[in-house]
Parts: C-alpha cells; structure tokens; sequence
C-alpha cells in the first residue's frame, strides 16, 4: 500500500493535465445545469446599475483582452444587455491597447441580437445618442482626469472617426461628473485608479468586474463600500448572467453559466487531489519514520 | 460564415493546438507558436498606439492640419510633448542620455502632484475609516470587524522591523502570519479558479467556434 503511495506521489504530471483535460471537455460537450445562487457583491452591483434613471449615462471602461474573455466579455454583454433594456446610455472606452475590437464585438453582438421572433431587441439604439464607443486612449490616469473636465477635449472623434463634438449624447453629458455609474471591466489593475482619479474625485459610484486572481485585491474597496459591487470571475459573471436574464433575452445558455460545471468539475478534482496527496504524503512520511526506528 | 472568418478559426485553434503542445513537453511547435503570437501581439500594439495616439495627437496637427487648424499657430504646441518623448528616447545615446532626466523630472513631478491628494482623499483615508469603523451592527457584524481589525493589527506588527520580534512582539508577529497565510491562499484559490475560466474559454471556442462551427457547419 505504502509502495502504491509513493508510486502515486510521483504521479507524471501529464495524467493530472489529462484529468483536468477530461473535467473540462466532458461537461461542455455534455451540458449539466448548474444552479448557483447570486452572490450579495454581485447582486450589489446589478442592483445599483438597475435603480438608474432611464436616460442615465454609465461609463463601462472595457480594460482587458482576449486572454480573459470567459471572465470579462461575458459580463460585458451581459451589462451591455442590461444598459440598453433599461435604456441607459452607455459611454463605452478602453484604456488597453488589446482593448477595441472586443468593445466593438460586443456592442455588435448586443445591437445585433434577436429576440425568438427574429426581430431585433435594440432597434432604435442609435451610436452617439443612445450610446457611445470612444475607442483606446493611452495614459490611464490621464484619461481619467481628462474626461473629469471633458468628453469631447479629451476624445475629440470616437472609435469610427466621428467628431464626438456633434453627437447628442455630449450635449447633455459633458464630463465624468455628469455620468451616474462607472463600471470597469478590468483585467488589469486599473480600478485602483479609477477609484481615486474618476469615482471618489467626481463622486460618481463604481462597481468592478474583474478576474478571479484579482478578487482578494479588490475586496477592501468592496467591503470599505468603495466599489458598490464587485464581479469576480467567470463564476461572478455567469451570477450577473443570470441576474440580467441572459438565457430568457437570447434563448440560448450563456457562455460564463454554461462553463461554471466545467469549472466545478475542476474545482471537485483539485480539492479531492489536495486531500489525496496530504493523506498519502502523512502516511508515507510516518511509515519511512517507524521504519528508520525500526533499525 | 465569410471565408475571412473561416480562416481565421482554423489559425487560431491550430495556434491554440501549439501552444497546448507545451503541457506534454517543451517543444519547436510550441516556441514557433510563442513567437508568432509576440511578434503580432507587438505589430498590433503598435498600429493600435499609432493610429490611436502617435498619428492624431503628433504627426496630424503638425503634417495634415485640416483646414479648421491650418491657420492655427496653437498646433505647435504639440512640439513640447514630442521634444520631451525625443529626449526619453535620447536614453539609448550615452553622450544625451541626461536629457531624458528633463522628461521624467517633468513627469514624475506631475504624477506625484496629481496622486498624492486623490490616493490619500479617494484610498487611504477610505480605507483607514473602513477598518476602524464600531463594531457591529449585531454581533456577526461585529465579530468581522474585529477579525479584520486584529489581522491588520498583526500584519502590521509582523512588517515592524524596528523592534525585534521575540516576546509579545514576536507572538503577535506570528499570528499576522497566519493572516498572512489565509491571504495568500484565498488568493492562490482565486488564481486556480483564474486559471480554469481561461482553459474553459479556449475549450468553447474549440468546442462551439472550430468544431460546431467551421467543421460540422452547425449554427452557433
């Protein structure tokens, strides 16, 4: 048994790769419905976003690339889905350079999408009145304190080149102030400046969605009140998914729901290898020990 | 689905495939993926900063005016950022590298000004307010408060390296460890979790975009 122990200890690391490779596959290829109740940082944040005015214009800062797209562009379009159902007018900018296309797929994605009659769900949404896509800027801070005094200095055309000067949308809304929430989409650490430098120095609330490793970071902001809400993670948001409606509004699972039993299927495999591997190193450690006192 | 897309499926689940190969063993397939994706990753950025920031904000106001600036002698101010960005690069010839000193002095003053007053106003004292707030309400509440406030407590104690860590000090020191510990492994956790999201994302677009899509041609 012992020798079986140890044999396992030393297990080649492509078994565990090929385990982990079959907890992930088989449930996307096989879908389980997984329930999961909305955790109170997400529904925070849901809720402060639908308790806006109609009209009310929400900064949604896209700050992450392709890399964590299961954890951040899920929530994206789900925000955007639920921006354009309670008809509030996004203000949509990226201060990451791998950042643009993925805005831009989004809000195609959302403006296109349909309801089960085949009719499109945001007919009327018009770019640079019901909402705005600014495009990348470089220079976080700068950009920050620079759309605290002005949209159009700051972005004089958006992303398709249109001068920003002209559109409806900046009428009324000049600068940061004017705006009721600020959401950040990061997969960097950029909420820790769009803390100080928009939200705290504007007085205009924040809620993050950021990726599971930066959770533990962001929990102070979250618990000291300073972020409203706070969306961790693919599980987080596969929780505003739900929150938001998605698989009424599009018929189908959405992408972060549909990959959380993949993802507890992971998590059952590591937790029972942890206790496997600490059970097995203990008792061979104690049989080497009565060995060595033995003789 | 357009061609175009196609094809771009196909690239990216054979990159994908690459650079999966690593898992197995290190091998050229893999290097050959790692530097094809640096060096697009590179040419992208670049197009993306030039387009972006570099062409609008220095070569137009100076090469392409437009006639609403042409006449504008205020275009030129667009030199001062250019002169110090020269100056930054400057760095790399020994003889001028001093110059770039000009630049950062000028930055590194600017950035501090404008940080010091928003970071203590917008973070710190939030913060600080935070984790001295009464306990409670009710006694849950109250207990959170206190299980935060004593692990900052010791934390703190544990990186106060001007008295020496035996005695109360060292007793106290060692229970911010513990602290410490939790920290890092909610943290480690929250990196595994991280981790698995991005194996899923890349197994849906294998599974729903390569598979469903491209190769038995099913509707997404």
């Amino acid at each position: 048994m012992i020798e079986f122990m140890r044999r396992f200890l030393n297990l080649d690391r492509r078994i565990i790769y090929a385990i982990v490779f079959f907890c992930v596959l088989l449930p996307l290829i096989y879908p389980i419905r997984a329930k999961f109740t909305p955790t109170e940082e997400v529904k925070r944040a849901y809720n402060a976003i639908e308790a806006l005015e109609p009209g009310s214009a929400i900064i949604i800062s896209c700050d992450y690339g392709p890399s964590t797209m299961p954890e951040n562009y899920t929530f994206y379009v789900a925000l955007l889905h639920q921006c354009f159902r309670k008809q509030l007018r996004p203000i949509i900018l990226t201060l990451v350079d791998y950042g643009p296309g993925l805005c831009l797929r989004g809000l195609k994605e959302v403006l296109e999408s349909k309801d089960s009659q085949g009719k499109l769900l945001y007919p009327d949404r018009q770019a640079g009145r019901d909402y705005v896509f600014l495009g990348f800027k470089p220079g976080s801070t700068s950009v920050m304190l620079g759309i605290g005094q002005s949209f159009t200095a700051t972005f004089p055309n958006d992303y398709q080149n249109q001068p920003t000067t002209t559109m409806p949308i900046f009428r009324e809304i000049t600068a940061l102030g004017d705006c009721k929430y600020i959401v950040d989409i990061a997969a960097v650490g950029l909420p820790e400046f769009w803390l100080p430098y928009a939200s705290a120095r504007e007085k205009v609330p924040m809620s993050v969605n950021c990726t599971a490793v930066s959770v533990a970071q962001y929990y102070p902001y979250y618990t000291a009140g300073q972020f409203q809400g706070l969306v961790g993670g693919m599980k987080g948001s596969a929780e505003f998914e739900t929150l938001v409606g998605m698989e009424q509004i599009t018929g189908k699972i959405p992408d972060a729901t549909r990959g959380m039993p993949a993802q507890n299927a992971v998590h059952i495999f590591i937790v029972l290898s942890i206790i496997l591997a600490n059970v097995m190193h203990i008792s061979v450690r104690r049989a080497d020990l009565s060995a060595r006192r033995a003789g | 689905m357009a061609i175009g897309e196609v094809i771009g499926i196909w690239i990216a689940a054979i990159l994908t495939f690459m650079i999966f190969s690593f898992l197995y063993k290190d091998n050229p397939v893999f290097k050959l993926g790692e530097h094809i994706f640096l060096g697009f990753a590179v040419g992208y950025s670049w197009c993306i900063y030039y387009w972006n920031d570099i062409f609008p904000q220095a070569i137009q106001p100076l090469a392409y005016p437009g006639p609403g600036l042409a006449g504008n002698w205020h275009r030129f101010s667009v030199l001062i950022p250019i002169i110090l960005g020269i100056f930054i690069i400057l760095r790399i010839v020994p003889s001028l590298a001093w110059l770039s000193r000009n630049s950062f002095a000028l930055y590194i003053g600017g950035f501090a000004g404008m940080a010091v007053p928003n970071v203590i106003s917008g973070v710190f004292l939030p913060q600080l307010t935070s984790t001295i707030a009464p306990l409670g309400p009710g006694w849950a509440a109250g207990l959170t408060q206190f299980v935060l406030l004593l692990g900052v407590f010791c934390t703190i104690v544990f990186f106060f390296f001007s008295l020496e860590h035996t005695g109360v000090v060292g007793k106290v020191g060692r229970i911010g460890v513990l602290f410490i510990m939790v920290a890092f492994g909610a943290s480690f956790g929250y990196t595994v979790m991280a981790r698995i999201s991005l194996l899923i994302g890349r197994f849906q677009f294998l599974i729903n975009d390569w598979v469903k899509g491209v190769i038995l041609h099913q509707a997404p």
